[in-house]
């Protein structure tokens, strides 16, 4: 099996009558740790839209795993995947509820959670949350990070942060990227992240610029 | 008993009492004028009509008449449903009229058949007016379901993405609204149920008690009735719900915009 996961080639994208980017190329490999950055507008969160097959290029092909995005292929990737948004929807009362939700798919059922790694990812991403505590009185800080304790306990192999941690100081920003790079590099995870922030774009192994369309590599 | 006939001019001058509502809605401007008369009119228009229908229903008592007038019952409000819920006719009427016409189906065979069992089955006298009296009630079910179903999922796109993602099927990604939307729907029937008898008294028992019926008979059939609403409106709301959808999302897991085709009246 390839070791690639995903391939953008040659992909151009019109939205509303807008180009957003042309002739757009991008490989993303098993293990990767890429944060794609640029501009506002520059269509960061468009081209995570296009990996998550929910927009098609007007030109070009994206692949996942070498294959075109057709419904089977759409169904292995996204269970294959675990995103987290800038401003998660909980729709929950509490705290365990939002973190169990997505356990209720029943492609998910298997990985239903113990109590005690739900309390492992809550320390971990320093969260002092119980789970009966309120979602509505949480806030936008903490919902991002507990969107992320939910993404980590789904053990996926893709991870897409879309701004993720807009909502974190640089300490908490810290904590977490040191966290998905642990895990990109011990268990082999891609890890997808699209940020503004300086010292996480300056810290990435592979960043990619919107508008600008060149990868770069090798950094630490 | 005979039911006492009220004279044209009786009737007439009930009307006038209209001026009432008509005036507030002057006072307030609230726009409404227009609607309210419109509204009379058409019932008034309708209501001629059916009545002249009816008589000719009545008097013919042909199975196929029956069920052909049932038919176009369950167009019509199907249609009505859908440009209500402010979507679109094209892409939604096949899931709701194929809900609507099951529900239907399912409880008006045991009404007619096992519980009232008129002579001929198929009497227009009884087929008729019940089937009447079940979509009416179905129609604003399933409207107010139909209606904030899909606007919730038009707001919530980032939760349904979020649960694509996470491996959700389309009615594992849909659930807390369709839970929703069904209840917003059952719950006014399940009040009026809880509460019939003591502050009102319905139109069933009403129209029985002046045709003549003795108040047990009266009794009898607006229990029937009533059973029948709330198991056809849950019926017809749940499947409304299920059916239409595999006509909101592509292929790709987004909501289709061309659903939201009509405007909401």
């Amino acid at each position: 099996m390839t070791d690639n996961v995903f391939c953008l080639a040659g992909c151009s994208l019109l939205l509303g009558g807008k180009r957003l980017f042309s002739a757009l190329n991008l490989k993303i490999d098993k293990g990767d740790f890429i944060t794609i950055h640029g501009r506002s507008g520059s269509g960061k969160s468009t081209l995570i839209q296009l990996l998550l097959g929910f927009l098609q290029p007007t030109e070009g092909r994206v692949l996942f795993r070498g294959e075109e995005y057709e419904r089977k292929v759409l169904a292995q990737l996204r269970a294959t995947v675990a995103v987290v948004f800038q401003e998660p929807v909980l729709l929950a009362e509490t705290v365990e509820e939002a973190i169990l939700q997505p356990f209720g798919f029943r492609c998910n059922r298997e990985l239903y959670p113990e109590r005690s790694d739900i309390r492992f990812w809550l320390e971990k991403l320093e969260l002092e949350l119980t789970p009966d505590t309120a979602v509505a009185t949480i806030s936008g800080g903490e919902k991002q990070r507990l969107a992320l304790v939910r993404a980590l306990l789904l053990k996926r192999d893709i991870l897409i942060l879309d701004e993720a941690t807009s909502a974190l100081d640089s300490a908490q920003r810290e904590l977490v990227f040191k966290l998905v790079a642990q895990l990109s590099a011990d268990k082999g995870m891609t890890v997808i992240s699209v940020s503004h922030d300086p010292s996480w774009i300056a810290a990435s192994e592979r960043t990619f610029e919107m508008g600008v369309a060149a990868v770069r590599e090798g950094r630490e | 008993m005979i039911t006492t006939d009220i004279s044209l001019e009786r009737l007439l001058f009930f009307y006038l009492l209209l001026l009432v509502p008509l005036g507030f809605m002057y006072y307030l401007k609230a726009g409404l004028i227009r609607k309210l008369v419109l509204a009379v009119f058409r019932m008034t228009l309708q209501l001629f009509l059916v009545g002249l229908y009816l008589g000719h229903l009545f008097s013919y008592n042909s199975i196929w008449l029956n069920i052909g007038w049932i038919a176009v019952m369950l167009v019509v409000a199907s249609g009505h449903i859908i440009r209500s819920a402010g979507v679109s006719w094209r892409i939604l009427v096949t899931p709701v009229l194929a809900a609507l016409t099951l529900a239907m189906a399912v409880v008006l065979t045991p009404l007619i058949i096992y519980a009232v069992a008129p002579v001929p089955l198929y009497d227009a006298r009884y087929l008729i007016p019940m089937s009447g009296m079940l979509l009416g009630n179905f129609l604003s079910m399933n409207i107010i379901s139909l209606r904030y179903f899909t606007s919730e999922l038009r707001s919530n796109r980032q939760y349904l993405q979020s649960a694509f993602c996470s491996g959700a099927t389309v009615a594992e990604a849909v659930r807390p609204f369709y839970r929703e939307a069904f209840v917003r729907a059952l719950t006014p029937i399940i009040t009026t149920t809880g509460t019939m008898g003591l502050i009102s008294l319905p139109g069933m028992l009403t129209g029985q008690l002046l045709g003549g019926s003795l108040p047990t008979v009266a009794i009898k059939y607006q229990l029937i009735i009533i059973l029948a609403i709330v198991v056809a409106g849950a019926i017809s709301v749940f499947m409304t719900l299920r059916f239409i959808l595999c006509r909101l999302f592509t292929v790709y897991g987004n909501l289709r915009e061309d659903i939201f085709g009509t405007k909401v009246r």
